[in-house]
């Protein structure tokens, strides 16, 4: 069920900015997103469609997951390596609803990034949930 | 009936690797039951201790989530495509 993380989440800047974009426009509702890659690494940020359709929770329904699933199989070796999702109003820390969805042991290893939209700027952190302990990552920028 | 089970691609090695499975059942639960029954495999995935579906997967028939729908009693029929998910959800509240 996906590939065991290290430390870190790698993305380019442009994933970057594709889910700070999402975010943006799925506002005052909350954003979400599914990344696909390799281990620590994301090739492809797959915005998702919330359909809770709700500022204070998200889930992610099958059109979601389809189009994660084409990027899967669009490229060797990737799989669905984590979940982004927007705080509009609050920072970008795992609340305890999200503590509680990363208990699902199908998602055993997932990154967890979350973007908050809270004045000053955007901000995006990541991290590991495990046993509803929550360990932080660096985001790392790994080029264009 | 047969209907069309879809597995996305992070439950497909208990399913022998397979993206869409046929399965037979008149409702979800039976349609849940001959998927397990096919591949046992799944069962990890899909089984809460009690029997039922697990609390982390969500079920659409047709896309329309079950839940909201009769759950486990929503009825299927032939052609019908049974998606199974694990549950990705969370927010701020």
């Amino acid at each position: 069920m996906g590939d065991r993380p290290s430390t870190r989440l790698e993305l380019r800047h442009r994933h970057w900015l594709e889910i700070v974009a999402h975010a943006w426009d799925g506002a005052p509702d909350e954003a979400c997103g599914l990344l696909v890659g390799s281990g620590t690494r994301v090739e492809v940020f797959v915005p998702c469609r919330n359909a809770d359709r709700s500022s204070r929770t998200f889930s992610i329904g099958p059109d979601g997951w389809r189009a994660a699933d084409e990027a899967v199989e669009a490229g060797e070796g990737r799989s669905v390596i984590g979940v982004v999702h927007s705080h509009t109003h609050t920072e970008a820390y795992p609340s305890p609803t999200d503590v509680a969805q990363a208990a699902n042991p199908m998602l055993a290893g997932w990154h967890w990034a979350l973007v908050s939209l809270r004045p000053p700027a955007p901000v995006l952190r990541s991290y590991l949930v495990t046993d509803g302990n929550i360990v932080e990552e660096p985001v790392v920028l790994v080029g264009r | 009936m047969s209907v069309n089970v879809r597995l996305p691609t992070i439950m497909r090695s208990a399913a022998g690797g397979m993206s869409e499975v046929a399965a037979e059942g008149s409702t979800v639960g039976e349609v849940v039951d001959d998927l397990v029954r096919q591949f046992p495999g799944t069962s990890t995935h899909l089984r809460a201790p009690d029997g039922g579906v697990h609390r982390f997967v969500n079920v659409y028939v047709n896309d329309e989530d079950v839940r909201y729908t009769g759950k486990l009693d929503t009825p299927v029929k032939g052609g019908d495509t049974v998606t199974i998910l694990p549950a990705v959800a969370g927010g701020a509240s």
